[in-house]
């Protein structure tokens, strides 16, 4: 027995040193593939939020142009899930990296392999209707506002150009809209255009006139997660933050 | 009893750890020593943390992996960490008299001049070695010198294999742009 291997005997003898437990590499392990498994899934749903705030609400149509403002732009658009689409991708690379065989795939391929997981995992949750049911619940935090909210907020307006609500039928006056906010104004048509049925919810594009008459440039129906016109209901939509009205 | 056999058992008696220590003091003094700047001093108090390190970790071994990559791994690892820590000028000649001067000699077989030249080669290249970066001075030690396949390079250094090839490339066009700088190049 050599001088240096008995060293290191009696050092473990003297200060008895142990091997740390097999059940702390195991939950371990456990926890790196937890933390990859759990951020696909976090992330998938964060795709599936922005799928639903492309698909059903207002999006499109800002970037199609019809309504095209850059601050318009960046309040509907899904920062906040797409950060956390990017964090998760992040996150459960980092899980998957720690894995036993995990370094052996290349960092792209782990990168893109973890976002396309994602991806399809946030088409599944969004057929499934996840999102729909997240935004509801979300809605129990304070900062947080429905996608009905942003879109009551968002088609609000009139001074900005933007007013939304219900089309009322057989008006002597002509179009009136009953807006979201219960009030009334006539529509007046720039030019010849296609309108929708009465009683249908629209979003309208255009210029507020004298005493609340609205200049429509464009009117379409307003598709996808809408309110349920609640002052048919004799509410108003809940809105937090009267100060973002104007 | 084989490495593996080794580790699995010693958890229960310590006297097979002992010859565990023994079957890689060498080999893992002799890689330190081409890896870092360390004297010997600083290699055996680094081997003192390595085996104990190794003894905290014996469950931690995966047997889907040879024990030699494992050992090298946590060596390799514990090495990188004492290097960064104490960024020093190198404190070893890379031809020291105790670890270089007998193999100048030549021996009787060879011609003299013939043997000469073939120890001036191998002193240039431990020069240049010495200059390569660690990064890539530990890719070239393992390929070459402890004669690792690209996969156990990949465990031992937790790269994909792919990268490990391209990596060891690249070492080695850097080992001979530095090699071909040195002075007294024909």
């Amino acid at each position: 027995m050599n001088d240096f291997s008995t060293h290191i005997i009696e050092k473990i003898q003297k200060e008895h040193i142990q091997p740390t437990s097999r059940w702390y590499y195991v939950m371990r392990r456990t926890a790196f593939w937890l933390v990859f498994v759990g951020s696909l899934l976090l992330g998938a749903q964060s795709v599936a939020m922005m799928l639903l705030v492309l698909l059903d609400t207002d999006v499109a149509a800002v970037l199609t142009n019809v309504f095209s403002q850059l601050d318009l732009l960046m309040e509907i658009t899904p920062v906040i899930w797409m950060l956390f689409f990017i964090l998760f991708v992040w996150v459960a690379y980092l899980g998957l990296h720690h894995t036993p065989k995990g370094y052996r795939i290349p960092f792209s391929w782990m990168i893109l392999g973890n976002m396309l997981l994602t991806i399809l995992g946030g088409i599944g949750l969004y057929t499934l209707q996840f999102p729909h049911l997240m935004d509801r619940y979300l809605d129990i935090l304070p900062f947080y506002h429905t996608l009905e909210e942003q879109r009551v907020h968002l088609w609000s307006r009139p001074v900005k150009g933007y007013l939304g609500g219900q089309l009322l039928p057989g008006d002597p006056d002509g179009w009136v809209l009953l807006d979201f906010r219960g009030e009334r104004w006539v529509l007046d048509f720039a030019r010849p255009m296609p309108i929708p049925p009465a009683r249908t919810l629209i979003r309208a594009k255009g210029r507020p006139m004298e005493d609340h008459v609205f200049q429509v440039i464009r009117i379409e129906a307003l598709r996808g997660s809408v309110p349920l016109a609640p002052f048919q209901q004799g509410q108003m939509p809940r809105n937090r933050d009267e100060g973002r009205h104007n | 009893m084989t490495d593996r056999e080794l580790v699995q058992q010693c958890i229960h008696d310590i006297t097979l750890f002992q010859e565990l220590v023994q079957r890689y003091e060498q080999k893992l003094y002799t890689f330190i020593r081409r890896i870092s700047d360390l004297n010997q001093g600083e290699i055996y108090d680094l081997l003192q943390e390595i085996f104990l390190s190794i003894w905290k970790n014996l469950n931690a071994y995966n047997p889907t992996y040879a024990v030699s990559t494992w050992i090298y791994r946590i060596a390799r690892n514990a090495t990188i960490d004492q290097v960064r820590k104490h960024k020093h000028p190198s404190s070893r000649d890379a031809l020291s008299l105790e670890e270089g001067a007998y193999d100048w000699i030549p021996d009787e077989q060879t011609p003299f001049w013939e043997e000469l030249d073939r120890r001036y080669q191998k002193a240039r290249v431990a020069e240049a070695l010495r200059k390569l970066p660690l990064k890539y001075k530990e890719l070239i030690v393992l390929r070459y010198f402890e004669d690792k396949s690209y996969e156990e390079i990949s465990a031992i250094l937790k790269r994909p294999p792919g990268t490990v090839a391209t990596h060891v490339h690249r070492a080695k066009e850097k080992l001979r742009a530095i090699y071909d700088s040195l002075p007294g190049t024909l």
